[in-house]
């Protein structure tokens, strides 16, 4: 919420760098300024819509050459434990299952980093047969930009509700998102995000309670057998 | 006359000022026009609960979801704000919710008692709107119905339309969640018994779909009910709650063949009664599962675990956080959604 030393530190090197002498500063402390009365329930959702301009991410380079590394048709996934989607043996058993799953069908690739750069520990997934793991195509600096390829080019995104799963819709990647705790995330994140990604028609954006996941499974003929609701 | 970049820019810099305050100007009207609009409907409550009168809460003509999401628990929260004692309340509705309103009013008056059912529908769908934002002829005619059972006239109304009015500003975006946390108050119900208990399994779940725009009625739609209720029957008994019958509002039941393990619940049902009899079903039930909107609104209200299934979330947008901090605040029946656009082939409405 504001400019801490670390911010500081990190322009005083930009402006350096590149030579910013004049350049004035638009930090994320004022976007979180301007909507804390929505996160905070004071504000309607219209302040969101008044500020922010909501497309799809433009297409990068191409052809990308890490492609030829990859399997031809792939779900990418990417499962990290978060508040939503806690790292729980239940939830390990779930995530398993459903890559287990999903291999029967297609390739997956798993976006796990290895590295830890926020707060969530990836969740290690089984990795066999048809599940391709990542790590070895992208480092510190360009792990970011090398997920978003991988998610681009992926038939489809599955992962933890959050971070990622926001940014797939907007590589006009259908997603599947998984929680099993919604107290633990912000029902005012999934309202914007439901209404941006029904509004942009780039790709599908669909959550999943897990304890849901039982019913779907039943509309899908049983196949898919999560820990939930139903006796 | 030519204009430089340099001049372009002073023009520019003298116009943004104004625009800014133009816009400032603009935007403290429209929240102007929003807080008259709030406070009057505030303050009609405030002069109706100020009369002292007996109030009668209804008639409630439109759909059930809107009464199980929204009018109960704005009951709830006019009840607990006005402090106003049950025994001045008279709630007013159709198909047997007595039970929906125990807590709240010591008297309930049945629609359906003094107004055939068909007729009803006929004269409900004559308002040419669903939703109750002004008293109709229809609501006129029912009050002197109620009038005739109190035995008086000296009643005040609140009318669903000062709840249709307020709540408007949050559906349209103009007033924020915090807005509905203020005005709702969720809590937990208990069905009365209607019908012989022993006419149902000892453990089932309860299955309620009906069309709607969120779950059109399309033959793959059917296909996928109808597999998830043969698939839910292999794990438990199924009760279908449709009632094959279109009497409260736009959304028609989907029937489903019953036999086997799924039992459908129409046979113990009447128009008078419908509602009551599904409230009990859901409420003895091991699990709902349903159409998101009207009865899965309610169930987790009745401590049920509840999966609430949609394929277009547009029509949802509003209701949905709605729902989910409501029943997670009030730790009944779990509530959860479900997506089926997550189904493959499946498509969005």
């Amino acid at each position: 919420m504001e400019v801490s030393a670390f911010d500081r530190d990190i322009l005083a090197r930009v402006k350096a760098d590149r030579r910013y002498a004049d350049a004035v500063l638009l930090h994320p402390s004022e976007m979180y300024r301007l909507f804390e009365p929505f996160w905070f329930q004071r504000a309607p959702i219209t302040l969101i819509e008044s500020f922010a301009q909501f497309s799809a991410l433009a297409p990068m380079a191409e052809p990308w050459p890490l492609r030829s590394q990859l399997p031809a048709r792939y779900v990418a996934a990417k499962f990290y434990g978060n508040t939503a989607l806690p790292d729980t043996s239940a939830n390990r058993a779930l995530i398993g299952q459903l890559l287990a799953d999903l291999t029967q069908h297609t390739d997956v690739v798993l976006l796990n980093t290895g590295h830890r750069f926020d707060d969530h520990e990836d969740v290690l997934a089984p990795t066999r047969g048809r599940v391709h793991t990542v790590e070895h195509l992208m480092t510190p600096e360009n792990n970011l930009a090398v997920q978003t390829q991988i998610i681009r080019h992926a038939a489809a995104f599955i992962g933890t509700y959050g971070g990622f799963s926001y940014l797939a819709p907007l590589c006009g990647t259908d997603t599947l998102a998984f929680y099993s705790h919604p107290t633990g995330f912000r029902f005012d994140h999934l309202e914007v995000a439901k209404r941006v990604f029904s509004g942009l028609r780039c790709g599908a954006f669909v959550e999943l309670d897990t304890r849901a996941l039982d019913v779907v499974s039943l509309g899908l003929g049983g196949r898919l057998r999560s820990t939930v609701t139903l006796p | 006359m030519s204009r430089t970049p340099a001049l372009l820019e002073v023009l520019r810099g003298v116009r943004r000022p104004m625009r800014r305050r133009n816009r400032e100007r603009k935007r403290l009207a429209e929240q102007a026009e929003i807080n008259q609009s709030e406070w009057q409907v505030e303050r009609e409550i405030e002069d109706l609960v100020a009369r002292g009168r007996t109030l009668v809460v209804g008639p409630w003509l439109s759909e059930v979801g809107f009464e199980t999401l929204y009018w109960i628990p704005f009951l709830h929260w006019l009840k607990g704000a006005f402090r106003l004692d049950s025994d001045r309340l008279v709630a007013v509705s159709r198909g047997g919710v007595a039970g929906w309103y125990a807590d709240l009013a010591a008297r309930y008056v049945e629609i359906w008692d003094a107004m055939d059912p068909a007729e009803f529908g006929r004269r409900n769908a004559e308002r040419g709107v669903t939703k109750q934002y002004q008293p109709s002829a229809l609501d006129a005619a029912i009050l002197e119905t109620v009038a005739a059972r109190l035995g008086t006239r000296d009643f005040d109304v609140i009318h669903p339309g000062l709840m249709y009015r307020l709540f408007t500003l949050y559906w349209s975006g103009k007033r924020a969640m915090g807005f509905m946390d203020a005005h709702l108050r969720f809590t937990r119900m208990t069905a009365p018994v209607v019908i012989d208990p022993v006419l149902l399994p000892a453990q089932y779940i309860a299955v309620k779909f009906y069309a709607a725009r969120s779950l059109p009625d399309t033959p793959e739609m059917r296909a996928h009910l109808r597999a998830m209720i043969a698939a839910l029957s292999a794990r438990l008994p199924v009760v279908l709650l449709d009632t094959g019958l279109v009497l409260e509002d736009d959304h028609a039941d989907y029937t489903f063949a019953a036999g086997g393990r799924v039992v459908t619940a129409q046979p113990w049902m009447t128009p008078a009664t419908n509602l009551g009899v599904q409230t009990q079903i859901i409420a003895g039930a091991s699990a709902f599962v349903g159409t998101c909107g009207s009865l899965a609104w309610l169930a987790p209200r009745l401590g049920v675990d509840t999966s609430a299934l949609f394929v277009d979330p547009k029509w949802l947008h509003a209701h949905l956080p709605v729902a989910m901090r409501g029943f997670h605040k009030l730790g009944a029946g779990r509530f959860a959604v479900a997506d089926l656009r997550a189904v493959p082939n499946l498509p969005s409405a």
